[in-house]
């Protein structure tokens, strides 16, 4: 689109709208409905974007319907056990070809005029072939358009729709470090990780950046959650949210601002015991063999104990409790949608599968005692973000800005992005300062060769 | 006129007859009510299909036979 | 026992269990929070599943299970009194300033009495709810659905020992559940 990169008014501007180095960011980029029409085309038509879990299409046949940006997706495994991702839309006259949210098929009929297509995608079903097309219809040019990059990373599925973009391994660059920790058991054995049954799906009236940046280390709004921290939500059954494993550690907020990613993560001392688990005897025997093999798995990486994170742009996870990932599903300037999916190791006991379910439920989403502050907050900051006059007064970032952090002692621990040390701090918004540094580039790059800055050492390379 | 068949109540081995005179046998039904998979077992139009698998629309099935 | 004495028992029984779930509505109408909670049995379940759109022949798996799935709730009395903790703290921000609800209970149905329609100490109740939630200036919620409640009586008063919540939503258009249903 023309006006992404010529902005055709002041409003539309990003140079201005996103300004860095005093750290401050326009409510334009949130509230504008023109620039979150060019963020569909610049952003999320290019970046790879979170689609789903292997266990939820384990088998050939099986589908979930997601969705990228604004559109739907169908997530499938097809009959020769090969994952894709498709438009749900009929090539013929656009109907959504499967309005079911998960289950198995061997075709996608049209309820429309019929067309129906197989788990690969291909056109095997016109009505009236021989008859109204006379046969000259070429099937192979008719498939369900499917995504340009598909890629399965240790059970997350990703996609992209633009061939250009680099692999997902390079997208993501040194951050798998940190994303390991999510997809793999927690003892970090390797084996496997499903997804429970029932993925969460509500919807959020406020911009998909406030949650996205939230996630992405916003150490500061704790204050949100005073209420939650009252009544007690914690692992192990009652106490604040935060967990004692947490004590003792270095606090580091963690930036790929080449990338756009960004994490939370603790870094512990070398002989601390995580100790938080007391819920039962089941599953704090669970937990305490889980956490030494851990130990034994990752070595000295088992010192990082990481916390909420973002992959950008829109899917934000916690890696330790409760096990989850978030996707922002832009619906218009002033609403999301937001989905859930929980994890849990596939081999876990029933007691820790309980366990962990209830606590799942009762701290995220919608009926989650955590969770339900964070939304009321995102809901009327975004709301009263929208007047002309509130439009002027852009937002602040300064927080850390131009300060260096104390040095962080890693002990050999070579980790990967921008660190800061904010233990003394408390917080700081480097983290949100790298995002929307790499938000400004997706709204002006023409094409990918732009946006891979660190191929041509513009950017920091990992 | 016969009634509409529905696709979906159609079981694997049922046969069904279609508006070209053939009978097939189905051999998967994907259970939208939209197409069904079935082999040809008499086709007077064109014997040689008989054996061939191919997908067919509701609207070419006229009758259900067993 | 006759018919008439019958129906005159089913008839009296139905009315008392209306008046409970009306009483119980106007409570958290009136944020009575706590009365509320004592409304329920110590081993309550309150399950909330989510729902999803499947095919015509696997509606078997149009809700998510009890006890196994991520479910909107699932829970028991130690999670509703927290949730009620949390109300009350005056800083959970979701729900300060408080929301104002109204609870619309109709359809009453009494499915089943034991031992026996004349001297009961269990029912099991069906109903259709309309939640009505606005808070701040103009945001408003509208929560339609069904719900089927056991109730038990103890020390001669009826409580509440199971709630299945059916909302009519896919995915839930409020954008988050902290009142109850």
């Amino acid at each position: 689109m023309a006006t992404a990169r010529k902005p055709r008014s002041k409003s539309s501007n990003r140079n201005s709208l996103v300004d860095l180095e005093s750290g401050v960011i326009s409510r334009e980029i949130f509230v504008n409905p023109e620039i979150y029409a060019q963020e569909q085309e610049q952003l999320f038509a290019r970046a790879w974007l979170f689609i789903g879990h292997q266990s939820q299409i384990s088998k050939p046949g099986d589908f979930f319907v997601s969705s990228m940006g604004e559109e739907s997706v169908i997530l499938c495994r097809d009959r020769q056990n090969e994952i894709h991702v498709f438009l749900n839309s009929c090539t013929h006259r656009g109907m959504k070809v499967c309005r079911y949210d998960e289950g198995n098929t061997p075709v996608f009929s049209c309820p429309y005029h019929g067309w129906s297509f197989a788990t690969d995608g291909k056109l095997v079903g016109v009505p009236y072939f021989k008859d109204a097309y006379k046969e000259t219809l070429d099937k192979s040019k008719w498939g369900l358009p499917e995504v340009a990059q598909v890629c399965n990373y240790k059970g997350s599925i990703w996609a992209t729709w633009d061939k250009h973009a680099p692999s997902f391994a390079e997208y993501m660059g040194g951050f798998t470090t940190y994303l390991d920790f999510l997809l793999d058991t927690w003892d970090g054995a390797g084996g496997e990780t499903e997804v429970f049954g029932g993925i969460e799906k509500w919807v959020i009236p406020c911009n998909w950046k406030f949650p996205a940046e939230n996630f992405i280390g916003d150490r500061y709004h704790n204050i949100s959650h005073r209420s939650v921290d009252m009544a007690g939500v914690g692992p192990s059954g009652v106490g604040r949210r935060d967990t004692t494993e947490r004590e003792g550690a270095t606090a580091l907020d963690i930036s790929f601002p080449e990338r756009g990613h960004g994490t939370i993560t603790f870094l512990r001392p070398d002989d601390k015991k995580t100790t938080s688990y007391q819920h039962s005897k089941i599953v704090s025997e669970y937990f305490a063999h889980c956490e030494s093999e851990r130990q034994k798995n990752y070595g000295k990486w088992a010192r990082l104990l990481p916390g909420p994170s973002t992959v950008f742009p829109n899917m934000s996870y916690l890696p330790r409790q409760p096990r989850s990932i978030a996707v922002w599903n832009p619906r218009g300037a002033n609403s999301h949608e937001a989905w859930r999916w929980f994890l849990i190791d596939k081999n876990a006991p029933p007691e820790v599968r309980e366990f962990l379910r209830h606590y799942y439920i009762t701290y995220s989403g919608p009926s989650g005692l955590t969770e339900q502050d964070d939304m009321e907050n995102w809901n009327y900051a975004h709301n009263a973000s929208q007047g002309v006059i509130a439009r002027r007064h852009p937002y602040n970032y300064q927080m850390g800005l131009g300060f260096d952090g104390p040095p962080v002692v890693t002990d050999g621990l070579e980790m990967p992005g921008q660190i800061r040390n904010v233990t003394d701090a408390f917080a700081g918004e480097q983290n949100q300062r790298g995002f929307y540094q790499r938000w400004s580039e997706f709204m002006s790059a023409p094409d990918w060769d732009a946006l891979a800055t660190w191929r041509n050492g513009n950017g920091k390379s990992h | 006129m016969a009634e509409v068949v529905n696709l979906i109540t159609l079981e694997v081995g049922v046969k069904v007859f279609t508006t070209a005179g053939a009978t097939i046998e189905i051999i998967e039904n994907p259970k939208d009510g939209v197409w069904i998979f079935g082999k040809y077992t008499i086709n007077p139009n064109d014997p040689s299909l008989v054996g061939t698998e191919e997908m067919f629309f509701a609207q070419d099935i006229t009758e259900v036979l067993n | 026992m006759t018919t008439v004495e019958t129906n005159i028992s089913r008839i009296l029984l139905k009315e008392e269990i209306q008046d409970f779930l009306f009483r119980e509505a106007e409570l958290l109408d009136e944020r009575n929070f706590e009365e509320w909670l004592d409304l329920l049995t110590d081993d309550i379940r309150y399950w909330m599943p989510m729902r999803r759109n499947v095919k015509a022949n696997e509606l078997d798996r149009e809700f998510t299970r009890e006890g196994q799935d991520i479910n909107w709730f699932d829970e028991g009395k130690g999670t509703l009194d927290r949730r009620v903790r949390q109300i009350l703290t005056g800083v959970h921000w979701a729900e300060e300033p408080l929301s104002r609800i109204c609870h619309f209970v109709t359809n009453v149905q009494l499915l089943g009495a034991e031992p026996s329609i004349t001297d009961p100490i269990e029912v099991s109740v069906k109903c259709r709810f309309l939640i009505y939630r606005n808070r701040v200036q103009t945001e408003t919620d509208f929560l339609i659905g069904k719900r089927e409640d056991t109730l038990r009586k103890v020390n001669e008063e009826w409580k509440i020992s199971q709630r299945k919540i059916i909302l009519d939503q896919n995915v839930l258009l409020a954008k988050n559940l902290t009142f109850f249903f």
